[in-house]
């Protein structure tokens, strides 16, 4: 053992730990950001999830969606910002004192704390020999080891967690992006043909639509042949008629951004789209109208080719834009919040009229379907569906008037039947008579009794001990007392009849 | 480290110097070691790890409890480690009728030379530099008692008279786990007492083969003493030299601090299954053991893998499990190593 330190052995040794200083700042630093690692990936997958949902929403209401560039953009910067705070933690938190170095390099080293104990003993001046030994051993451990690396804490990271949320990032990134080619972000430039060819319209008040647009022989022109017949009205609740500030659905932020003029690619072309009704549509209502013309001879086919959810976005646009057509089609895409708003408002004004004739209203569904070739879902029966709800409701509920089986709201309920018919719970059908558990047996045999021989007497000789004992003495009157008996009763039976005559006749 | 700091001394002004005498001293405490250890183990087969540890309470100035089923060598190492020592040897059996004045001495009636009678006491087996106190949980808790006072002041009172036992002075005592019939636990406060709790288990199956060779034929191996008190005491002031970090320092009463409940460093089956953890004597038995380790591994100073070294039979008889604890089966020193894996090593 080299028990020799230098004088300045202290100066020394921390001019020796600044190597490991450095390595435990940049391990810190390292830690800290692999640390981060699980972070980075949960806020990729989180801001995956929530570009889908948009993608989803826009896909299916047309609400506006952020690009697959933009979300690039704010998921490198939320990385990139995620790594500087590492970065910072890690350094702010490194241990930069000497002793802090000395001990991680023991520790790291297995070198029994002898650094840290030697840097120690040599700040507090002990100059016990033992002492002096230890600083002499640190020392030269120090030396022994000073390029090599401190401890640094690193954590374990999970890397097939982190793998699976980034493969799980991947693929909700790609699915968002998947969407955009079909719906979302369509050039504007391009009309896109097919919504446009699957609007199912009908035809407009020419009264309505002369107050409301400033070409209305055009729209008229472009909408009867489609037709083939003459227009029939359309019966149009007050809240139904297409005044746009009077439109149920608040929430719809196309028409809003409409109003100011403000429109997005999609919101221009929604309003492309319904602008055969929407006289305050923007200037794409305008080229709209060529396209209609266009596709005048396809739409005797165009039942046949539609599809459903197209059919329920064109719907959604033209009720957006405020046009009645929205009736029309919209009958398969009635779960908007405009539409239960809408229906349910129906239903009230129905519910109050209960008692007008509705033949009026068969024969305007029929001529509606007949004039959009085929059946088409009625929509005045858009009423509330009925309840599920199997609570008992002892009555107090309003009974409906499509309620019918044994659930269903209002009312008594029938029996919900017996316990036998729930599965599980075993009913028995009869009980088996046995008294005792484990198996009895009984036999019969056809035996005739035969008498035994006996050594004193036999059963078929047998008498009885006396003459009298076998025979029935009856007691004979004699001639006279039976007629003084026979005398006895007949008076007596006289005399009863008698008393219950006088009883009867004093009652 | 702070007020230290006060008292830096300029590293141009540090002392440059080698250190001998501390050389010689650790050189002197090894090879006494060796020596009682190469002695001990002539008799005493295997368990080199149990031999360290008593040799280890013996050099820091501590008490030892051996702990095992009957016919482990238990009384064996203990007697031999007297035969090894020139030292007063006693041996007490305990036995549930044994009483403190059986331990501690009595006052008796004497004939004195002028014809009359006078009192005079007569000294106990306690009173001796080596105390075998075998079979120690068979007396009733009354008469273990009686070794409180020995035990921690190094005196005993008898008869208002208060007698100071020779130095040095060590208590090697002997128990049957407590399961074991005719057995009455130990209290807390005479375990305290004890630097470290042993637990002596069975032997290898090398060690049973050196075993038979060595008792069942007609070897007769002949025990040397080859120390002395004197020696003894001097090693342990050497012991008591050996410097201590403010690190491995702080690093010791967390260790303490998380054997006991509800305190920071505390584990959450500490908190949950532990009803008293160790006492500061605990961390003073801590640090001693961890300075005979250094010595013994050729370091100047205590370091943190030391404590973490003798941490289990320091603290095992230290830590009282609850009702949680003992219900759940826990082990003291699965617990210890929890803890030792717990506590952090770095100062700050």
């Amino acid at each position: 053992m080299n028990q020799d330190y230098p004088i300045d052995s202290l100066t020394q040794m921390e001019t020796m730990l600044d190597h490991g200083r450095r390595r435990v700042i940049s391990a810190n630093i390292t830690t800290e950001l692999r640390a981060s690692f699980n972070l980075i990936t949960r806020g990729v997958i989180a801001i995956a999830i929530l570009f889908l949902i948009l993608r989803v929403l826009a896909w299916s209401f047309g609400t506006p969606s952020p690009s697959g560039l933009q979300i690039i953009t704010i998921t490198t910067l939320f990385v990139i910002s995620v790594c500087l705070f590492a970065i910072y933690k890690g350094y702010k938190g490194a241990a930069t004192k000497t002793h802090q170095v000395a001990e991680r390099l023991d520790i790291a080293q297995e070198t029994h704390n002898k650094v840290a104990t030697a840097i120690e003993l040599l700040k507090s001046g002990d100059e016990s020999p033992f002492a002096q030994a230890a600083i002499s051993d640190g020392w030269k451990t120090l030396k022994d080891i000073q390029q090599e690396e401190p401890l640094s804490n690193d954590p374990e990271l999970p890397w097939t967690t982190i793998a699976r949320n980034l493969l799980i990032a991947i693929a909700l990134f790609i699915t968002a992006i998947s969407l955009t080619p079909k719906n979302i972000l369509p050039d504007p430039n391009q009309p896109n043909p097919t919504p446009i060819n699957n609007i199912v319209t009908t035809p407009l008040d020419p009264k309505l639509i002369k107050n409301q647009t400033d070409k209305p022989s055009e729209a008229e022109s472009s909408e009867t042949p489609n037709t083939g017949a003459k227009p029939s009205p359309i019966k149009i609740s007050p809240e139904a008629k297409p005044s746009p500030p009077q439109t149920p659905n608040k929430n719809n932020p196309s028409k809003s951004k409409g109003k100011s003029g403000n429109h997005s690619p999609s919101e221009s072309r929604s309003s492309k789209s319904t602008s055969k009704s929407s006289s305050s549509g923007s200037g794409g209502g305008s080229k709209s109208k060529p396209s209609d013309k266009k596709q005048k001879p396809a739409k005797p086919k165009k039942p046949k080719k539609q599809k459903p959810s197209k059919d329920k976005k064109d719907d959604k646009k033209s009720k957006n834009g405020g046009s009645i057509s929205a009736r029309g089609a919209s009958g398969a895409s009635s779960k908007s919040s405009a539409q239960n708003e809408w229906s349910s408002k129906i239903k009230a004004k129905a519910e109050d009229s209960e008692d007008a004739p509705q033949d009026e209203d068969h024969d305007d569904d029929a001529k509606s379907e007949n004039l959009r070739s085929g059946v088409q879902p009625s929509l005045k029966n858009r009423s509330a569906k009925v309840s599920r709800d199997l609570s008992l409701s002892k009555g107090k509920g309003k009974k409906q008037k499509k309620s019918r089986g044994r659930g269903g709201p209002g009312g008594g309920k029938k029996s919900r039947g017996t316990a036998s018919m729930i599965m599980g719970v075993p009913v028995p059908g009869f009980v088996k008579g046995r008294l005792l558990p484990g198996s009895t047996k009984s036999t019969q045999e056809e035996i005739k009794p035969t008498p035994k021989p006996s050594k004193y007497f036999t059963a078929s000789n047998l008498k009885s001990a006396s003459p009298k004992e076998n025979t029935q003495e009856h007691f004979r009157p004699s001639t006279s007392t039976a007629f003084q008996a026979k005398q006895y009763l007949i008076k007596y039976h006289a005399e009863n009849e008698n008393k219950t005559k006088d009883d009867k006749a004093s009652k | 480290m702070k007020t230290k700091q006060k008292t830096t001394k300029p590293a141009s002004e540090a002392p440059a110097s080698d250190s001998p005498v501390a050389k010689e001293q650790a050189e002197l405490f090894r090879s006494v070691f060796n020596k009682l250890q190469k002695e001990i183990q002539k008799v005493f087969v295997g368990q080199d790890d149990i031999v360290e540890n008593v040799l280890s309470v013996l050099l820091s100035d501590g008490h030892l409890l051996l702990e095992g089923v009957p016919g482990l060598g238990k009384t064996l190492l203990a007697s031999t480690l007297a035969k090894t020592l020139h030292l007063d040897f006693s041996r007490i059996q305990f036995t549930p009728d044994l009483m403190p004045a059986d331990i501690l001495g009595t006052m008796v009636l004497e004939d004195n030379k002028e014809g009359g009678h006078e009192l005079r006491f007569q000294e106990g087996p306690v009173i001796s530099n080596f105390v075998l106190a075998d079979e120690i949980n068979r007396a009733t808790p009354k008469t273990q008692s009686a070794m409180l006072e020995a035990m921690q002041e190094r005196q005993v009172s008898v008869a208002r008279q208060t007698i100071k036992l020779p130095e040095p002075f060590i208590v090697i005592a002997t128990q049957n786990p407590v399961e074991q019939d005719g057995t009455y636990p130990l209290p807390e406060a005479q375990l305290d007492r004890f630097m470290i709790k042993l637990q002596v288990g069975y032997p290898a199956e090398e060690d049973y083969l050196g075993i038979l060779n060595r008792t069942t034929g007609t070897q007769v191996s002949d025990l040397e003493a080859v120390s002395n008190g004197e020696e003894i005491i001097k090693m342990r002031q050497i012991v008591r030299n050996i410097p201590v970090s403010e690190q491995v320092q702080r690093y010791a009463v967390r260790l303490i601090m998380a054997t006991q409940p509800g305190s920071p460093y505390a584990t959450e089956a500490v908190n949950n299954s532990v009803s008293l953890g160790a006492s500061p004597r605990g961390i003073q038995s801590l640090i001693l053991m961890g300075k005979v380790r250094a010595l013994i591994g050729g370091r100047y100073a205590v370091s943190c893998q030391d404590l973490c070294d003798v941490a289990i039979p320091v603290l095992r008889h230290r830590i009282m499990l609850g009702f949680e604890g003992i219900s759940a089966r826990i082990s003291t020193d699965d617990l210890i190593r929890e803890i030792i894996e717990s506590v952090e090593k770095l100062s700050d």
